[in-house]
């Protein structure tokens, strides 16, 4: 009877395996825990029911920079302007509601966690800094019901079924660039480079004592690590039902039916978290390993995504510019994950084949970005579909 | 015992079941397809349709390199009319090839480079002035393919002796030709070729229903090119569909310097398309294509077979653009309302494909553009 329920098992996990053309080669081993159960939603208690979770700090976080894109986008509208200086005291968290551009008040800020594991953080800081100049200088040459930008020429881009978008004039539209960038520079880097570390989640990290229990922090050191991580994925404990709306979650869902990133970033995150609450570190570096390894692979993916809308929607300037100002954003995200497995060097190069103007750009050129990530990432098979 | 028994079957049944699920887009079979071949559709299509308009498509290219390059030896009425004929014949050619725009075709970017109109004529003439130009940019979108040979063919000189001479004369013209019969074709050949060394085996062997099968991408890819390409680029727009105060833009007409063939490109875009969904070849021959996956799902509407209905609404349109008195560029604006029921039919045409055909062939329409942000 058993046996027969570990053949058919064993069958169903082949058949699963063989049709699974769309895989990497080498995807770190998943081995299911025993011995406790991992609930399907990202919600963990102590033996008490005292809730463990808490990455309010990390959706703090999320919402400022949905706000700052918020601003930024308003100035697609042409004949608005917006100023450098509110996006920077954002950016800085300045009086801890953004000098009073944010809806709300956290002690949290988007600046110092901005590739703050990386020696050249400050200079990472000043070129988005420099790029919200760039954006609200161009914000003041636009005019109500004008589409004023082309090639040379910054301002509006508007087509009959693309925009209105305030680009650069070399096409490059700055909101797109700030928002995937700092979705790369911020919450990827923390997640990737900090959280997941074992500074932070490796097995000498204490996970015995919970943290202050007078205040409501019943959770280890090792649990509170982990959760911060998640809360830089999605602020949704129920993904993917919900969080497929916004930043890595979004992005998550855009390239899961080629990846299938939705269930194993999500998977990963649950036994991760079910192992540290029972001492598992075995399973636990497993599934941060599969978080790792998964989170690059759905960067790089976003950004063929993008390569592929660009290409497809070629003779568009407002939508191709879009695309790969998107895509642009995404590939230099790739930069923020420690030990990444694509190097600085290959970046700039990548970024160089594509050239900084995008009216200039060609079919080949696009592809050429393309075909080099999908095979720096195994995805050659994918290339195609996503 | 029983129960052991009974479990058993179920264990059995599962993972047949799992079999199934986790297989199903890569199956030839497909559940509400019972047991229609679609393979051999695709296949059709690939070899008696898609192949052979790519096939026709880069021969007359080269025809047109040939001819332009031959310009440089020395222009004459006789080389002009040479050209002005293998430059109609072309275009014929590209309302056959038009719609396949995914695999080798999109990585080319053919439909980007080939024929998108109206094109700027202060674009071209800058070029030709500058000398200065990389026709494969975005930026000249707007200045290339067959859009731009109407112009320089028809819109300088009507005679031919006199466009000779002014070619002559002006040698930057003669050079902007060249370099823009080269960039297509690179490209008919370069998307021919991709066919013949692999697409094509992958193409009729991905014999499913979903996103990424063979049918998913003709379905879809060619719905969206019947909306955008013919209804609305061919006649919609020209018409004075498309714009808030109604009023026709003959200026927007497909060939609008030659004038003479707008209807003729008209009839034969939607030819190419019946081609597809029928999967007829050019010579007449009938193959299986959507329409006989269509009879075999019985699919009816208003009572009759879908794929007749459809058929008959592209024929209507046909009908009525030949029986328009002139060309589209006079049309539109003297016939508006003609040029407006052959609009009617196309967009009936559309939701026939769009809305009946993917239901019951379910195929899910993906290029709604949903990129919010």
């Amino acid at each position: 009877m058993k046996n027969i329920l570990l053949f058919a098992l064993g069958f169903s996990i082949l058949l699963f395996t063989s049709c699974n053309g769309d895989d990497d080669e080498t995807p770190p081993k998943q081995n299911p825990p025993a011995g406790y159960i991992v609930p399907d939603t990202y919600i963990f208690t102590d033996a008490e029911g005292n809730n463990t979770v808490n990455f309010s700090g990390q959706t703090d976080r999320l919402d400022q920079l949905a706000e700052i894109t918020s601003l930024m986008k308003s100035a697609n509208t042409p004949g608005t302007a917006i100023n450098a200086q509110n996006l920077k005291d954002m950016f800085a968290n300045v009086g801890e509601n953004g000098n009073g551009n944010f809806s709300f008040s956290s002690t949290k800020q988007l600046r110092n966690k901005c590739a703050s594991q990386y020696s050249n953080a400050e200079e990472v800081r000043l070129e988005f800094e420099a790029m919200m100049d760039n954006l609200a200088a161009i914000s003041q040459t636009t005019v109500a019901g004008e589409a004023n930008g082309s090639n040379g020429v910054a301002g509006i881009v508007q087509t009959a079924d693309g925009g209105p978008y305030l680009m650069n004039a070399n096409g490059q539209e700055y909101n797109q660039l700030i928002t995937k960038g700092l979705m790369g520079a911020v919450f990827y880097h923390q997640m990737t480079g900090y959280y997941l570390t074992d500074e932070k989640i490796g097995d000498a990290v204490d996970n015995s004592t919970p943290t202050d229990p007078g205040a409501g922090k019943y959770y280890t050191a090792m649990e509170h690590h982990w959760d911060e991580a998640f809360g830089y994925f999605t602020d949704a404990v129920g993904f993917p039902t919900e969080g497929t709306d916004r930043f890595w979650g979004e992005y998550s869902n855009t390239v899961d039916p080629q990846l299938g990133s939705n269930k194993k970033l999500m998977d990963a995150f649950l036994t991760g978290r079910a192992a540290i609450s029972h001492d598992d570190m075995v399973t636990k570096n497993q599934q941060r390993d599969i978080i790792l390894h998964e989170m690059e692979r759905v960067v790089a993916a976003a950004a063929i995504h993008y390569m592929n809308k660009a290409k497809d929607a070629f003779a568009n300037d407002a939508k191709r510019n879009h695309y790969l100002s998107e895509g642009t954003g995404f590939i230099n995200s790739l930069r923020y994950k420690p030990n990444a497995t694509i190097t600085p060097i290959e970046i700039n190069s990548i970024q160089a084949d594509l050239g900084d103007n995008f009216y200039e750009v060609t079919v080949a050129k696009i592809l050429s970005v393309r075909d080099q990530l999908s095979d720096k990432f195994g995805m050659n098979d994918i290339k195609n579909d996503l | 015992m029983n129960a052991y028994i009974s479990l058993r079957k179920h264990l059995g049944l599962m993972v047949v079941v799992l079999l199934l699920v986790s297989c199903d887009s890569d199956d030839s079979g497909g559940d509400s397809s019972g047991n229609f071949d679609r393979k051999s559709m695709l296949t059709n299509i690939a070899d008696n349709v898609i192949v052979p308009a790519y096939d026709s498509l880069s021969a007359t290219t080269q025809t047109l390199l040939a001819q332009t390059q031959e310009l440089n030896f020395g222009s004459s009425a006789d080389k002009v009319e040479n050209l002005r004929i293998s430059w109609k014949h072309a275009l014929k050619q590209w309302q056959y090839a038009a719609l396949y725009d995914f695999g080798p075709a999109s990585d080319q970017g053919l439909l980007s480079f080939f024929n998108l109109f109206p094109v700027s004529t202060t674009h071209i003439e800058d070029n030709i002035a500058s000398g200065n130009y990389n026709l494969e940019t975005a930026a000249n979108i707007d200045a290339i393919g067959l859009q731009a040979m109407d112009y320089l063919l028809f819109g300088i000189e009507s005679d031919a002796a006199d466009l000779a001479n002014y070619f002559s004369e002006n040698p930057g013209y003669i050079n902007y030709l060249i370099e823009n019969a080269t960039l297509m074709n690179n490209k008919a050949t370069a998307t021919l070729q991709g066919w013949t060394s692999g697409y094509r085996d992958s193409f009729v062997n991905a014999t499913g229903t979903d996103i990424g099968s063979s049918l998913g991408q003709l379905v879809n890819v060619g719905i969206q090119y019947f909306e955008v390409h013919l209804r609305d680029a061919k006649i919609g727009i020209p018409a004075g569909a498309r714009s808030s105060s109604g009023t026709p833009l003959p200026l927007q007409v497909e060939a609008y310097y030659n004038g003479a063939v707008s209807k003729e490109m008209l009839v034969n875009g939607i030819e190419g398309w019946q081609n597809m969904f029928n999967g007829n070849s050019r010579t007449g021959e009938q193959g299986s294509g959507l329409d006989d996956y269509l009879k075999f799902l019985g699919t009816t509407f208003n009572g009759n077979p879908l794929h007749e209905g459809i058929n008959e609404r592209m024929e209507n349109a046909k009908t009525q653009t030949l029986n328009l008195s002139s060309d589209l560029r006079e049309a539109v604006v003297n016939q508006q309302n003609e040029c407006m029921d052959i609009f009617s039919e196309l967009q009936q045409s559309v939701v026939l494909l769009k809305v009946d055909m993917t239901s019951a062939m379910g195929i899910q329409i993906t290029y709604v553009d949903n990129d919010g942000d």
